[in-house]
Protein backbone atom coordinates (compact mmCIF):
# COMPACT_ATOMS: atom_id res chain seq x y z
CA UNK A 1 0.00 0.00 0.00
CA UNK A 2 2.82 2.63 0.99
CA UNK A 3 4.69 1.39 -1.75
CA UNK A 4 1.41 2.27 -4.42
CA UNK A 5 0.83 6.00 -2.02
CA UNK A 6 4.51 6.89 -2.77
CA UNK A 7 4.01 5.64 -6.22
CA UNK A 8 1.03 8.08 -6.66
CA UNK A 9 3.02 10.81 -4.79
CA UNK A 10 5.92 10.45 -7.16
CA UNK A 11 3.80 11.13 -10.29
CA UNK A 12 2.08 13.89 -8.52
CA UNK A 13 5.43 15.59 -8.25
CA UNK A 14 6.21 15.14 -11.40
CA UNK A 15 3.21 16.23 -13.00
CA UNK A 16 2.95 19.49 -11.23
CA UNK A 17 6.53 20.17 -9.73
CA UNK A 18 8.59 18.59 -13.09
CA UNK A 19 12.07 18.28 -13.24
CA UNK A 20 12.78 21.50 -11.17
CA UNK A 21 11.82 22.53 -8.13
CA UNK A 22 13.40 25.58 -7.94
CA UNK A 23 11.18 27.61 -10.16
CA UNK A 24 8.04 25.74 -8.67
CA UNK A 25 8.95 27.28 -5.44
CA UNK A 26 10.25 30.59 -6.80
CA UNK A 27 6.35 30.96 -8.60
CA UNK A 28 5.04 29.91 -5.11
CA UNK A 29 6.94 32.43 -3.14
CA UNK A 30 6.31 35.09 -5.95
CA UNK A 31 2.78 34.08 -5.81
CA UNK A 32 2.71 34.83 -1.87
CA UNK A 33 4.16 38.25 -2.53
CA UNK A 34 1.60 39.23 -5.11
CA UNK A 35 -0.80 38.63 -1.95
CA UNK A 36 1.13 40.66 -0.10
CA UNK A 37 1.45 43.27 -2.23
CA UNK A 38 -2.02 43.66 -3.54
CA UNK A 39 -2.99 44.51 0.06
CA UNK A 40 -0.94 47.64 0.29
CA UNK A 41 -1.55 50.23 -2.45
CA UNK A 42 1.72 49.26 -4.69
CA UNK A 43 0.92 47.86 -8.08
CA UNK A 44 1.61 43.96 -7.56
CA UNK A 45 0.76 42.55 -11.15
CA UNK A 46 4.81 42.82 -12.49
CA UNK A 47 5.77 40.29 -9.60
CA UNK A 48 4.40 37.23 -11.44
CA UNK A 49 5.96 38.27 -15.16
CA UNK A 50 9.10 39.25 -13.51
CA UNK A 51 9.42 35.53 -11.25
CA UNK A 52 8.50 33.66 -14.55
CA UNK A 53 11.44 36.08 -16.97
CA UNK A 54 13.53 35.58 -14.25
CA UNK A 55 13.18 31.87 -13.22
CA UNK A 56 12.23 30.58 -16.14
CA UNK A 57 16.07 32.05 -17.93
CA UNK A 58 17.79 30.94 -14.51
CA UNK A 59 16.44 27.62 -14.68
CA UNK A 60 17.16 26.92 -18.41
CA UNK A 61 20.94 28.43 -18.70
CA UNK A 62 21.59 26.01 -15.12
CA UNK A 63 20.70 22.79 -17.07
CA UNK A 64 22.40 24.07 -20.08
CA UNK A 65 25.51 24.91 -17.97
CA UNK A 66 25.32 21.18 -16.22
CA UNK A 67 24.94 18.95 -19.52
CA UNK A 68 27.77 20.83 -21.77
CA UNK B 1 -10.75 35.17 -22.53
CA UNK B 2 -13.33 34.53 -25.20
CA UNK B 3 -14.61 30.92 -25.55
CA UNK B 4 -12.76 30.64 -29.16
CA UNK B 5 -9.73 30.84 -27.05
CA UNK B 6 -10.53 28.78 -24.51
CA UNK B 7 -10.79 25.92 -27.26
CA UNK B 8 -7.79 26.38 -29.02
CA UNK B 9 -5.62 26.64 -25.93
CA UNK B 10 -7.33 23.59 -24.72
CA UNK B 11 -7.40 21.58 -28.29
CA UNK B 12 -3.40 21.79 -28.62
CA UNK B 13 -2.47 20.88 -24.91
CA UNK B 14 -4.65 17.97 -25.56
CA UNK B 15 -3.28 17.13 -29.13
CA UNK B 16 0.27 17.04 -28.04
CA UNK B 17 -0.96 14.67 -25.06
CA UNK B 18 -2.98 12.58 -27.26
CA UNK B 19 0.03 12.22 -29.91
CA UNK B 20 2.17 10.25 -26.90
CA UNK B 21 -0.96 8.10 -25.88
CA UNK B 22 -1.82 6.96 -29.29
CA UNK B 23 1.33 6.23 -29.64
CA UNK B 24 1.45 3.40 -26.75
CA UNK B 25 -2.34 2.47 -27.78
CA UNK B 26 -0.48 1.65 -31.51
CA UNK B 27 2.00 -0.37 -29.80
CA UNK B 28 -0.69 -1.87 -28.34
CA UNK B 29 -2.30 -2.85 -30.62
CA UNK B 30 0.06 -4.31 -33.13
CA UNK B 31 1.74 -6.55 -30.89
CA UNK B 32 -1.05 -7.45 -29.12
CA UNK B 33 -4.10 -7.30 -31.12
CA UNK B 34 -6.54 -4.49 -31.28
CA UNK B 35 -9.66 -5.49 -29.17
CA UNK B 36 -7.17 -6.11 -26.16
CA UNK B 37 -5.55 -2.26 -26.90
CA UNK B 38 -9.00 -0.73 -27.13
CA UNK B 39 -10.66 -1.79 -24.17
CA UNK B 40 -7.38 -0.45 -22.48
CA UNK B 41 -7.72 2.67 -23.75
CA UNK B 42 -11.33 3.00 -23.52
CA UNK B 43 -11.28 2.08 -19.75
CA UNK B 44 -8.79 4.64 -19.17
CA UNK B 45 -10.82 7.55 -20.71
CA UNK B 46 -13.73 6.32 -18.73
CA UNK B 47 -11.52 6.87 -16.09
CA UNK B 48 -11.21 10.50 -16.93
CA UNK B 49 -14.26 11.23 -17.90
CA UNK B 50 -15.47 10.20 -14.69
CA UNK B 51 -12.80 12.59 -12.44
CA UNK B 52 -13.61 15.52 -14.79
CA UNK B 53 -17.25 14.87 -13.88
CA UNK B 54 -16.83 15.12 -10.18
CA UNK B 55 -14.25 17.41 -10.05
CA UNK B 56 -15.30 19.87 -12.51
CA UNK B 57 -19.09 20.49 -10.17
CA UNK B 58 -16.83 20.83 -7.17
CA UNK B 59 -14.17 23.24 -8.48
CA UNK B 60 -16.62 26.08 -10.05
CA UNK B 61 -18.36 26.13 -6.35
CA UNK B 62 -15.07 27.27 -5.18
CA UNK B 63 -15.03 31.29 -4.84
CA UNK B 64 -13.55 32.92 -7.44
CA UNK B 65 -11.04 34.43 -6.79
CA UNK B 66 -9.64 31.86 -4.20
CA UNK B 67 -10.50 29.13 -7.31
CA UNK B 68 -8.02 31.60 -9.64
CA UNK B 69 -5.43 32.03 -7.09
CA UNK B 70 -4.98 28.11 -6.56
CA UNK B 71 -5.74 27.07 -10.22
CA UNK B 72 -3.55 29.70 -11.22
CA UNK B 73 -0.69 28.72 -9.75
CA UNK B 74 -1.00 25.54 -10.78
CA UNK B 75 -1.68 26.08 -14.51
CA UNK B 76 1.81 28.48 -14.01
CA UNK B 77 4.15 26.36 -12.26
CA UNK B 78 2.55 23.67 -14.68
CA UNK B 79 3.30 25.99 -18.01
CA UNK B 80 6.48 27.05 -16.86
CA UNK B 81 7.81 23.40 -16.79
CA UNK B 82 6.41 22.66 -20.30
CA UNK B 83 7.44 25.87 -21.71
CA UNK B 84 11.16 25.09 -20.28
CA UNK B 85 11.52 21.77 -21.45
CA UNK B 86 10.27 22.88 -24.73
CA UNK B 87 12.87 25.43 -24.87
CA UNK B 88 15.73 23.05 -23.78
CA UNK B 89 14.52 20.21 -26.76
CA UNK B 90 14.50 22.96 -29.33
CA UNK B 91 17.67 24.85 -27.95
CA UNK B 92 19.29 21.37 -28.43
CA UNK B 93 20.15 20.85 -24.62
CA UNK B 94 17.98 17.61 -24.41
CA UNK B 95 16.33 15.39 -27.23
CA UNK B 96 13.70 15.74 -28.74
CA UNK B 97 10.36 13.30 -28.16
CA UNK B 98 11.10 10.89 -31.15
CA UNK B 99 7.86 9.21 -31.08
CA UNK B 100 9.29 6.39 -34.21
CA UNK B 101 11.75 5.71 -31.00
CA UNK B 102 9.25 5.39 -28.09
CA UNK B 103 6.97 3.88 -30.83
CA UNK B 104 9.61 0.83 -31.60
CA UNK B 105 11.10 0.12 -27.57
CA UNK B 106 6.90 -0.42 -26.65
CA UNK B 107 6.38 -2.63 -29.64
CA UNK B 108 9.67 -4.64 -29.03
CA UNK B 109 8.59 -4.97 -25.18
CA UNK B 110 5.15 -5.65 -26.00
CA UNK B 111 5.99 -8.65 -28.25
CA UNK B 112 8.42 -10.05 -25.64
CA UNK B 113 5.81 -10.41 -22.89
CA UNK B 114 3.81 -13.61 -22.02
CA UNK B 115 -0.03 -13.59 -23.02
CA UNK B 116 -2.29 -14.05 -20.23
CA UNK B 117 -6.22 -14.59 -21.45
CA UNK B 118 -8.85 -13.89 -18.75
CA UNK B 119 -13.14 -13.90 -20.08
CA UNK B 120 -13.33 -12.01 -22.95
CA UNK B 121 -10.32 -10.31 -22.94
CA UNK B 122 -8.03 -11.92 -24.92
CA UNK B 123 -4.78 -10.37 -23.24
CA UNK B 124 -4.21 -8.56 -20.32
CA UNK B 125 -0.89 -7.32 -21.06
CA UNK B 126 -2.62 -5.04 -23.84
CA UNK B 127 -5.39 -4.05 -22.26
CA UNK B 128 -2.81 -2.94 -19.52
CA UNK B 129 -0.27 -1.37 -21.77
CA UNK B 130 -2.91 0.96 -23.19
CA UNK B 131 -4.75 1.34 -19.89
CA UNK B 132 -1.66 2.84 -18.75
CA UNK B 133 -0.39 5.08 -21.83
CA UNK B 134 -3.72 6.59 -22.28
CA UNK B 135 -4.34 7.20 -18.04
CA UNK B 136 -0.64 8.75 -17.68
CA UNK B 137 -0.69 11.14 -20.61
CA UNK B 138 -4.57 11.95 -20.22
CA UNK B 139 -3.79 12.94 -16.06
CA UNK B 140 -2.60 15.86 -17.92
CA UNK B 141 -5.38 16.58 -20.60
CA UNK B 142 -7.87 16.20 -17.39
CA UNK B 143 -5.82 18.40 -15.71
CA UNK B 144 -6.09 21.05 -18.56
CA UNK B 145 -9.52 20.38 -18.93
CA UNK B 146 -10.54 21.24 -15.21
CA UNK B 147 -8.11 24.29 -15.05
CA UNK B 148 -9.73 26.00 -17.90
CA UNK B 149 -12.68 24.92 -17.46
CA UNK B 150 -13.42 25.68 -13.84
CA UNK B 151 -11.78 29.34 -14.44
CA UNK B 152 -14.37 30.15 -17.01
CA UNK B 153 -16.97 28.07 -15.88
CA UNK B 154 -16.83 26.33 -19.29
CA UNK B 155 -15.73 22.40 -18.21
CA UNK B 156 -18.07 20.93 -20.92
CA UNK B 157 -16.41 23.08 -23.20
CA UNK B 158 -13.34 22.50 -22.59
CA UNK B 159 -14.03 18.91 -22.23
CA UNK B 160 -15.35 19.11 -25.74
CA UNK B 161 -12.28 20.74 -26.94
CA UNK B 162 -9.87 17.56 -25.22
CA UNK B 163 -12.72 15.27 -27.19
CA UNK B 164 -11.97 17.02 -30.41
CA UNK B 165 -8.28 16.36 -29.96
CA UNK B 166 -8.83 12.92 -28.93
CA UNK B 167 -10.75 11.64 -31.52
CA UNK B 168 -8.85 13.50 -34.40
CA UNK B 169 -5.23 12.28 -33.19
CA UNK B 170 -7.10 9.14 -32.50
CA UNK B 171 -8.89 8.46 -35.60
CA UNK B 172 -5.29 9.77 -37.48
CA UNK B 173 -3.08 7.39 -35.77
CA UNK B 174 -5.47 4.58 -36.73
CA UNK B 175 -5.72 5.32 -39.73
CA UNK B 176 -2.12 5.40 -40.85
CA UNK B 177 -1.70 2.22 -38.32
CA UNK B 178 2.20 4.29 -37.32
CA UNK B 179 3.64 6.81 -34.49
CA UNK B 180 2.48 10.72 -35.74
CA UNK B 181 5.92 11.56 -36.11
CA UNK B 182 5.11 14.38 -38.37
CA UNK B 183 3.19 16.36 -36.04
CA UNK B 184 5.55 19.47 -34.54
CA UNK B 185 5.14 18.20 -30.86
CA UNK B 186 8.08 20.28 -29.58
CA UNK B 187 6.77 23.62 -31.31
CA UNK B 188 3.14 22.64 -29.99
CA UNK B 189 4.52 22.00 -26.43
CA UNK B 190 6.33 25.52 -26.63
CA UNK B 191 3.60 26.63 -28.04
CA UNK B 192 1.40 25.24 -25.48
CA UNK B 193 3.37 26.40 -22.51
CA UNK B 194 3.30 30.11 -23.61
CA UNK B 195 -0.44 29.82 -23.24
CA UNK B 196 -0.13 27.39 -19.79
CA UNK B 197 2.19 30.09 -18.62
CA UNK B 198 0.45 33.45 -19.29
CA UNK B 199 -3.16 32.02 -18.67
CA UNK B 200 -1.79 30.91 -15.01
CA UNK B 201 -0.14 34.18 -14.44
CA UNK B 202 -3.25 36.57 -15.47
CA UNK B 203 -5.39 34.03 -13.24
CA UNK B 204 -3.14 33.78 -10.37
CA UNK B 205 -2.62 37.65 -9.70
CA UNK B 206 -6.12 38.08 -9.90
CA UNK B 207 -6.94 35.82 -7.85
CA UNK B 208 -4.04 37.09 -5.22
CA UNK B 209 -6.08 40.97 -5.67
CA UNK B 210 -3.67 41.97 -8.20
CA UNK B 211 -5.37 44.40 -11.29
CA UNK B 212 -3.72 43.86 -14.67
CA UNK B 213 -3.39 47.20 -16.44
CA UNK B 214 -5.61 47.50 -19.33
CA UNK B 215 -7.58 44.45 -17.84
CA UNK B 216 -7.71 41.28 -19.98
CA UNK B 217 -6.40 43.15 -22.57
CA UNK B 218 -3.24 42.67 -20.86
CA UNK B 219 -3.24 38.97 -21.91
CA UNK B 220 -2.05 40.65 -25.42
CA UNK B 221 1.28 41.75 -24.21
CA UNK B 222 1.58 39.04 -21.76
CA UNK B 223 1.34 36.04 -24.20
CA UNK B 224 3.70 37.27 -26.67
CA UNK B 225 6.33 38.69 -24.19
CA UNK B 226 6.76 34.74 -22.50
CA UNK B 227 6.65 33.58 -26.55
CA UNK B 228 9.69 36.38 -26.87
CA UNK B 229 11.43 35.04 -23.60
CA UNK B 230 11.01 31.48 -24.59
CA UNK B 231 12.50 32.24 -28.54
CA UNK B 232 15.34 34.31 -26.95
CA UNK B 233 16.79 31.64 -24.60
CA UNK B 234 16.38 29.11 -27.59
CA UNK B 235 18.21 31.10 -29.82
CA UNK B 236 20.78 31.83 -26.86
CA UNK B 237 21.07 27.94 -26.23
CA UNK B 238 21.84 27.49 -29.87
CA UNK B 239 24.23 30.39 -30.17
CA UNK B 240 26.20 28.28 -27.15
CA UNK B 241 25.73 24.84 -29.12
CA UNK B 242 27.34 26.24 -32.42
CA UNK B 243 30.15 28.55 -30.61
CA UNK B 244 31.03 24.78 -28.61
CA UNK B 245 31.12 22.87 -31.37
CA UNK B 246 33.71 25.48 -33.38
CA UNK B 247 35.85 25.19 -30.29
CA UNK B 248 35.83 21.38 -30.34
CA UNK B 249 36.71 21.67 -34.02
CA UNK B 250 39.24 23.69 -33.22
CA UNK B 251 40.91 22.47 -30.46
CA UNK B 252 44.01 19.85 -31.36
CA UNK B 253 42.89 16.40 -30.33
CA UNK B 254 44.44 15.25 -27.12
CA UNK B 255 47.51 13.23 -27.17
CA UNK B 256 46.73 9.69 -25.71
CA UNK B 257 48.75 8.91 -22.34
CA UNK B 258 50.44 5.56 -23.08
Amino acid sequence: MSRRLRAVAAFVYDLVIGDDWRVALGLAVAVAVTVAMSRTTFPSWWVLPTAILALLSFSVRRTARRRA
Amino acid sequence: MSAGALFIAVFLACTVEAVEATTIVLAAGLARGWRSAGYGALAAVAVLAVVVAALGPALTAIPTDALRLVIGTLLLVFGVQWLRKAVLRAGGVTALHDEDAIFTTKLATARRAASHQMGTVPDWYGVTLAFQGVLLEGTEVAFIVLTFGSNQHAIPLASAAAGAAILLVGAAGFAVRAPLARVPENALKFLVGVMLTGFGAFWAAEGAGARWPGSDAALLVLLPGIALLGLLLTAGLRRQGVARDRRAAASPPTPVAS
